[in-house]
């Protein structure tokens, strides 16, 4: 049998449809995508990939990952990758491990839920990539901890900090946010904007850094799950392109979707890759900003969107305010970083002259807005924050955007509470499903209001020091942040 | 240039190795002016409008035969749509109908 038919075989014929039961007990109203289609019988995925053999080639990816890393422990390298970089992966890993395994349980939600059976067997073992990518960076941990003196953090650590700490409130409401869409929506958010713009930041540009800086296992890591985006990317671009081309219908919500993830993308990564790229290598091979301009500008807005503006797909709204926000970004995280650096388990350090030098030349306007900051900072000036920063009530990081001096806060006022927003791209998110988003309860607030500093400290994680407490038990008075509704 | 995006390249990024520098071989015999760049670890390979791998072609610089599958072990990015993957021919191209190179005769 040719591939293509067997093909067909196990994705069509697996499928049924529901005689038993009622289309709203088969798919809850819920779940069920506002998107149109003639047919979802007749979508195909590009990849067309038979699962003997997935099973296969992921097998040989998984051998050459374990394969670096055990050369890494048998002749050194790992225990000699450079500190620096390893406080990097103090927060980078940290919050990949929970993201990719958020991102599972988000395909699994889809292979269940999405109309199409070709989409939901692409999910499927999509699901089972993000799984794969969790685990990959729980061994890199481990290899931290056990070869590198830098006092890599331990499990009951790691998903506190996720958890709790304000740092990865970003990270965490956006994964929240995005496993909780309707099933395409999860589609264009994942596949088309994260994958295909975005992920290439974090999975080549960032272990570009790492080899740079002599972590092989993080850079053999990156590239193979890389290697698995370049089939989610397909889906998502097909995707978007039949639901675009069957019915105009979907034009709205597609767009609606494209910036709203565009944004929500923009300011995760700025905020935690920025400083991966731009701050914790002492080698840095590409500047944040120039892998912006490669990845984001040139391959999604210049190719997929203008290819995709033939159906009436348009740039995505906020774009302008993200070109805008590149050159000061993540100068403006890292000195909130610096500022709050007692409150962070990982190495926040003052740029060295060689550091300074890279970024005026990376960032024409680095002296005339943070020179002052550093200079200052030289000449001992403390620049400790006194209090937890102000969180935006969407992307939770903090309203310390485009830079500090000119910082912004827009409120919204929703049934009786005042929401406040880094920017336009968070308020317009938060108009647009503010009854998604009006139970979130940030950290911030919350600490702030009537609790003591050892409590706050508990509730963080983190001794005076600096170093994790080492603790998962919350202290009195804690609730999560963001509750998300039972997925299956 | 192909009048269907505003910036017409086609490319792919690969993990530097034999596989990686057969394919790049291969593509540089059709298109000498490809633009090859190597960053830590990986490849970038760029080319205006399409992009065509030829299986055959891949396994006479690799000396051994080639299952056009596992691209997907060493592709980490592209740009471009896949509009072709068989046993023959691996199409990239923003003409989301090319289907490819016509066979040689």
């Amino acid at each position: 049998m040719k591939p293509a038919e067997q093909y067909q075989r196990l994705t069509h014929s697996l499928h049924w449809d529901p005689t038993y039961v009622s289309e709203d007990a088969y798919i809850p109203e819920e779940w069920r995508t506002s998107c149109t289609m003639p047919d979802w019988k007749k979508f195909n995925d590009p990849f067309q990939i038979l699962f003997e053999d997935y099973v296969r080639i992921q097998a040989e990816k998984e051998d050459k990952f374990h394969a670096v890393r055990d050369a890494g422990a048998r002749f050194g390298h790992i225990g000699r990758v450079d500190p620096r970089w390893v406080e990097a992966m103090k927060s980078f890993n940290t919050a990949l491990t929970y993201s990719e395994y958020y991102n599972y349980r988000g395909h699994v939600r889809v292979a269940r839920f999405a109309p199409a059976p070709a989409i939901r067997i692409a999910s499927m073992v999509q699901a089972m990539d993000e799984r794969r990518h969790a685990e990959e960076a729980i061994y890199q941990a481990r290899d931290y901890v056990k070869h590198h003196k830098s006092g890599f953090l331990l499990p009951r650590d790691r998903i506190t900090f996720f958890e709790r700490h304000w740092y990865f409130q970003g990270d965490r409401s956006f994964f929240e946010d995005l496993i909780t869409t309707d099933p395409i929506e999860a589609i264009i958010g994942t596949n088309l904007v994260f994958e295909t713009a975005f992920t290439n930041l974090l999975f080549i540009a960032a272990p570009a850094a790492g080899v740079a800086n002599g972590d092989y296992g993080f850079g053999q890591a990156h590239m193979t799950i890389q290697s698995d985006e370049t089939r989610h990317m397909a889906l998502g671009q097909a995707v978007a392109r039949a639901m675009l081309q069957n019915d105009d219908m979907n034009l709205e919500l597609i767009q609606d979707w494209v910036d709203k993830w565009f944004w929500r993308c923009h300011r995760l990564l700025l905020a935690v890759v920025g400083p991966v790229l731009d701050y914790f290598p002492k080698v840095k091979p590409i500047s944040y900003r120039e892998a912006f301009q490669r990845y984001v500008v040139e391959d999604f807005i210049q190719g997929y969107v203008s290819e995709l503006s033939q159906f009436g797909l348009k740039p995505p709204r906020h774009l302008d305010q993200a070109l805008s926000e590149l050159e000061h970004g993540s100068h403006t995280i890292w000195r909130e970083l610096y500022a709050s650096r007692k409150s962070l388990w990982f190495d926040v350090h003052q740029p060295t002259a060689e550091d300074i030098e890279w970024m005026n030349e990376k960032y024409p306007s680095f002296d005339a807005v943070h020179g002052d900051y550093w200079r200052a900072v030289a000449d001992g000036a403390d620049m400790q924050a006194d209090s937890l920063p102000m969180i935006c009530d969407i992307c939770h990081f903090p309203c310390t955007f485009p830079e500090p001096k000119t910082a912004v806060a827009l409120p919204v006022d929703y049934e009786g509470d005042r929401y406040w927003f880094c920017s336009e791209g968070c308020k317009w998110i938060f108009e647009r499903e503010a009854s998604k988003y009006k139970r979130t309860i940030e950290p911030s607030a919350l600490l702030l209001g009537d609790k003591d500093p050892a409590w706050v400290a508990q509730f963080l994680n983190i001794s005076p020091d600096g170093t994790p407490l080492g603790g998962t038990a919350a202290p009195e008075g804690y609730f999560p942040a963001m509750p998300v509704p039972a997925t299956i | 240039m192909s009048t269907k995006v505003q910036r017409s390249v086609v490319g792919i990024e690969l993990m530097a190795g034999e596989e990686c520098d057969a394919i790049v071989s291969a593509v540089l015999d059709d298109i000498p002016h490809a633009s090859v760049v190597q960053v830590p670890g990986m490849v970038q390979l760029d080319v205006p409008d399409r992009l065509v791998i030829h299986a055959s072609a891949v396994e006479t610089y690799l000396g051994r035969e080639w299952d056009t599958r596992d691209l997907n072990q060493v592709v980490s990015a592209y740009r471009g749509y896949f509009t072709r993957w068989d046993e023959e021919q691996v199409v990239l191209s923003w003409d989301a109908e090319d289907r490819g190179d016509a066979p040689n005769v």
